[in-house]
């Protein structure tokens, strides 16, 4: 067992009167790719917004190291979790850079800032070549990228990525799975959401599926992929 | 004659853009108009003025006292009234109405505590002029020319260099993601409101200054409103140079034409900009202009 970075426990969470997330609990250990699967209103977008604060849960806790995660978007990036909001949620009006230089707009670190942007253009080298442009005229795969670079321009322990595959065509989708592979080697935990479990599987730790906001299933990556009737209902 | 009306008309067209600028400001980060920005001007200067009169306090100390009042104003609008619209959810308009409201206190508080009258600072430079070959200008109108550039510039900086800068383009491209960057927005709409306010503030002391002071002065706002929109609204640069050719326009057509012509040709201005490029001169696209 690994250090537990993101405990979730029993978050229930509603939509004026009806409800979106019922007694849900989850939990992230360092290091680890864990993924968020179920198919469209299953209430995975409902929780990364309890868990980011943009949204008020009606009952449960949510602890990050231990401690009660704070309940203002912007002190919850203090705490070290970032996300790469559903829709992308680029800044369409600034440039690329200006993008991640928000992204990057808690830390001091200068020299560190501009070290992790030289190392955020070789996993994205898309991102380099249009770094003047602005968001909105990028192509849906770079703005994907660069929401998730965004993500990570602010040095998180834990990084949360809503549907990265979202409309993108497979080969990018490769790519992106690729990377997400690769900031986990460099010790970034991510919590991942997906519609697209065979892929998201493939690369997680482990997982859960969620229905009518509710946990269905959870379990390793391999146990799940394993899964026969979970493979004939999500996986298709 | 032509160059003094021009320098006379971009002197009067930086005061409208300290005021555009805020409203721009503002109108960018919140998506309303705030028709009680020009009030707030209004209230630094009869601040500077009673100092000035009633208190005969020194003059520059009274004038810097009067900026700062219309900054601590236009905050305090946002947190008694903004905030709290906001904090609810209540659609946009809701913050025009509530903004017309306040503005309408403020001109009949005005007119209450201060009076109906017209009244003037004690003259200290308006007959001074500097000659410059053919062309005598106003020592005022220098001032209020260096003055609105100097605060323009620093605007400018601010916005598009600093890191408060980017912050508050962030805010004003999209609140949501800016929260989701770490961005602590309430901070930032009270400090783009403490900016608007300031300079606002000069724009009051300085119309103070150059005309008269009197409870309705704030209607200068619809000016800049129409600067706004003539340089695209929420856009801080085309405000700048929608004030300014507003203001070149109202002095050529008092100075050839007649002076209550002037409005006839700002409004006609408005009109024409509305069907041609609703969107502005620098603007950035938006739909509704509330």
């Amino acid at each position: 067992m690994g250090q537990s970075l993101l405990k979730v426990d029993n978050l229930s969470a509603a939509y004026g009167g009806i409800k979106a997330l019922n007694n849900v609990s989850i939990e992230i250990e360092e290091g680890k790719i864990v993924s968020v699967l179920g198919s469209n209103g299953a209430g995975k977008t409902t929780l990364l917004k309890c868990i980011c604060a943009a949204m008020k849960p009606t009952g449960g806790t949510i602890s990050f190291r231990g401690k009660p995660l704070p309940n203002k978007p912007h002190e919850v990036v203090k705490a070290g979790l970032t996300h790469a909001p559903e829709g992308r949620q680029i800044l369409a009006n600034m440039t690329v850079m200006d993008n991640l230089m928000v992204g990057a707009y808690l830390r001091n670190d200068k020299a560190e800032v501009k070290k992790d942007l030289e190392y955020a253009f070789t996993l994205f080298p898309r991102l380099k070549e249009r770094q003047k442009q602005y968001g909105g005229h990028l192509s849906g795969g770079e703005q994907q990228m660069l929401a998730i670079c965004r993500a990570l321009m602010a040095k998180p322990s834990l990084v949360m990525l809503d549907e990265p595959s979202l409309g993108l065509a497979p080969i990018i989708v490769s790519q992106i799975f690729d990377i997400i592979k690769e900031l986990k080697k460099n010790g970034t935990s991510i919590l991942l959401v997906e519609q697209n479990a065979y892929k998201a599987l493939s690369i997680s730790d482990s997982a859960y599926v969620m229905s009518v906001g509710s946990i269905v299933k959870q379990g390793s990556a391999e146990e799940l992929l394993a899964d026969k009737s979970l493979t004939e209902a999500y996986l298709g | 004659m032509f160059l003094q009306q021009l320098i006379n008309g971009i002197s009067v067209g930086g005061i409208y853009a300290l005021i555009a600028t805020g409203y721009a400001l503002i109108y960018s980060l919140l998506g309303f108009s705030n028709w009680a920005h020009g009030e707030v001007a209004m209230f630094g200067a009869y601040i500077a003025l009673t100092l000035v009169t009633r208190l005969s306090s020194p003059f520059l100390g009274a004038l810097a006292f009067g900026i700062l009042a219309a900054g601590v104003a236009s905050v305090l609008n946002e947190k008694i009234a903004y905030k709290h619209i906001r904090d609810k959810g209540s659609p946009t308009m809701f913050l025009m109405i509530a903004a017309m409201g306040i503005s309408t206190t403020y001109q009949n508080g005005a007119m209450v505590v201060f009076g109906p009258k017209f009244q003037m600072f004690p003259s200290m430079f308006d007959v001074t002029t500097i000659q410059l070959g053919s062309v005598s200008i106003g020592i005022l109108d220098v001032i209020s020319l260096i003055t609105s550039a100097i605060a323009l510039i620093l605007l400018e900086l601010l916005v598009n260099k600093s890191k408060v800068g980017l912050g508050i383009r962030t805010v004003a491209s999209n609140s949501y993601t800016a929260s989701l960057m770490g961005i602590n927005i309430n901070r930032y709409f009270s400090l783009v409101f403490l900016i608007a306010g300031l300079l606002a503030g000069s724009a009051g002391v300085l119309l103070g200054l150059k005309y008269s002071v009197y409870p309705t002065m704030g209607n200068v706002g619809l000016k800049a409103f129409i600067a706004s929109v003539l340089g695209g609204l929420g856009s801080v640069r085309g405000a700048i140079i929608g004030a300014i050719i507003i203001g070149v326009l109202e002095t050529f057509v008092s100075g050839y034409l007649n002076s209550g012509l002037r409005d006839l040709f700002t409004f006609g201005l408005l009109i024409l900009i509305l069907l041609i490029k609703p969107s502005g001169l620098m603007g950035v696209d938006v739909e509704d202009k509330a």
